[in-house]
């Protein structure tokens, strides 16, 4: 579904992604994990348009993405909850949803009905609905940033670290909730350092370090030590 | 200047609260660009000055009427904001706020001049309504030009308001402000929003401009470094992309300048508004609406 090929990015001189490569397939979450600073979040900036790719590939369903905008890689059905949640601190909850579908030619009463069914699958969010965002809780802000991608009714769903700072209860609720929206067919590319949580959801997983994939595999066919080993401390493979 | 009569006092405060609306339009003006880019537009004074000389244009040569006097300032000024976005900002590298500062102030000469070119820098006569109307409360009046001016500044600032918090338009113009990045996940186009921003900026610095120079009966290349300086004070002292600060700030700027007159008189004035400026910036460095989620 989503092919990424010898994806090179570089900030300035600093080459972050030196040649990526991967694939998420339709239906399955996709799990890429490394150390700090390894290319993650890049991969992820690169893939939605918000960075642009010195050279290689970005395809959905056979479709280029390359270099295209973060305006239509949305519209195309590429949407990315991004590292830190990034919710609007001074929109309410229900203005937040609601610009997660800007880039829709939707009519008001379809946008309704994906709001409130948003607020079915988060009911704490229909509470807070006229609570500035801002003011939200981790766990509540990271579950608005994933309402406001799915708003955009993506294709595929990109997730950077969802899992970051939140405390360890409300780690399971995000990684429930990311096995439910699987379940019910979305397919996601999830990033995380939470190797060990990530290993039990994904379907496959890649490893990148030093803005290269160095291991990819299926969860179970690995030891999941070493995995999570490489993911926290970039120890590369002799 | 004047001893302490009470009923003069408060015509004096009352006439400020309602000149003083001038002074938050311009204000909301460099707040919401403030807001939109975290930069200062400071072509924007003379921008809005320079679309109520298009204005004025209009009125001397086809002898229009005053409601299309300013119509046509702020249309004109609006387009003059777009320009500066597209001169001054659009093009310099997103992080260089020094640039952009330095091309703005280049903007507000160069606007600057053109105005003291095609006028021989001489104050010219602008048209205002109802200026033959005076309302009497008591011992007071008030004045109908000035009435009109406030009233059009409030309608104005309405206006605005409307459009960013109900229209698709506005949701664009906050979400950028507040959340670029994310706003561009959205699929918001960030620099045809940011070029939205300057011109909403730039139609209510029309209609600002246009105001005052209704209320003071004349147009001159004199006003716009005051007006650039109090536009700025007021935006500092309301907070810097805060809009009810600006209007909070443009009204009492607006009053406190009235009172600093009558006490001290014209040549002290200034002096006076400078130092609330001071006394903000040393107290209440956040403006009075500072906010209470931090940005970032
Ligand atoms: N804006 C930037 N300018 C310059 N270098 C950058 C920038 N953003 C990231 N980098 C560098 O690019 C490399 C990859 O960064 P990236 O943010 O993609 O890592 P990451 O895997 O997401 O890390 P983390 O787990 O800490 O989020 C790092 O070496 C980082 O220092
Ligand atoms: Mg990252």
């Amino acid at each position: 579904m989503l092919s990424i090929r010898n994806l090179v990015t570089s900030y300035g001189n600093i080459e972050a992604l030196r040649g990526v490569s991967l694939d998420a397939a339709q239906g399955e979450i996709t799990c890429l994990l490394g150390p700090n600073g390894a290319g993650k979040t890049t991969t992820m900036f690169t893939v939605a348009g918000i960075i642009s790719a010195k050279s290689g590939s970005v395809t959905l369903d056979g479709e280029d993405m390359t270099r295209l905008p973060a305006v239509k890689v949305v519209s195309r059905g590429i949407a990315l909850v991004p590292e830190n949640r990034l919710v609007f601190p001074y929109m309410d909850v229900e203005e937040n949803l609601r610009a997660g579908a800007y880039a829709r030619q939707a009519s008001k009463a379809e946008i309704s009905d994906d709001v409130a069914a948003v607020f079915r699958r988060f009911p704490r969010l229909e509470e807070r609905k006229g609570q500035l965002a801002g003011t939200l809780s981790g766990g509540e802000q990271q579950m608005l940033a994933i309402g406001r991608g799915l708003m955009a009714r993506p294709r595929i769903l990109l997730m950077d670290e969802p899992s970051v700072g939140l405390a360890p209860l409300v780690v399971e609720e995000i990684f429930g909730i990311i096995r439910e929206l699987n379940a019910e067919g979305v397919t996601i590319l999830l990033v995380e350092q939470n190797a060990r949580m990530a290993l039990r959801v994904a379907h496959k997983f890649y490893l990148i370090e030093g803005g290269e994939i160095t291991f990819s595999g299926i969860p179970g066919e690995f030891d999941e030590d070493e995995v999570i080993h490489r993911a926290y401390l970039g120890a590369r493979k002799e | 200047m004047g001893d302490f009569d009470f009923v003069y006092i408060t015509q004096t405060v009352g006439d400020g609260l309602l000149f003083g609306s001038t002074y938050a339009l311009i204000g909301i003006g460099f707040t919401l660009i403030f807001g939109a880019m975290g930069k200062l537009n400071m072509t924007y004074a003379a921008a809005s000055l320079g679309g109520a000389y298009v204005g004025l244009a209009a009125f001397t040569f086809v002898n229009a009427p005053a409601l299309v006097v300013f119509l046509v300032s702020a249309l004109a000024s609006g387009i003059v904001g777009f320009i500066a976005y597209l001169t001054c900002f659009r093009f310099i590298p997103i992080h260089n706020h020094l640039a952009a500062l330095m091309a703005s102030i280049g903007g507000l000469f160069f606007i600057d001049e053109i105005v003291i070119h095609t006028t021989d820098g001489s104050p010219l006569t602008f048209p205002a309504m109802f200026e033959d109307v005076m309302f009497e409360l008591g011992p007071l009046g008030i004045r109908g030009d000035l009435l009109f001016v406030f009233a059009v500044c409030i309608a104005a600032t309405a206006g605005l308001l409307f459009v960013l918090y109900r229209s698709r338009l506005g949701l664009a113009t906050r979400a950028v402000s507040q959340q670029d990045v994310a706003a561009r996940l959205c699929g918001i186009d960030v620099h045809r929003t940011n070029a939205v921003t300057f011109v909403l900026a730039g139609l209510l610095g029309g209609i600002a401009g246009a105001m005052t120079a209704a209320a003071v009966g004349v147009l001159s290349p004199l006003i716009t470094i005051p007006l650039t300086v109090k536009g700025l004070i007021v935006t500092v002292i309301g907070g810097l992309g805060s809009i009810p600060g600006a209007i909070v700030a443009g009204l009492m700027v607006g009053a406190l300048e009235n009172v600093f007159l009558y006490f001290r008189g014209v040549n002290e004035r200034d002096m006076y508004v400078l130092l609330l400026l001071f006394v903000f910036l040393v107290f209440r460095p956040h403006g009075i609406f500072g906010s209470a989620i931090s940005r970032d």
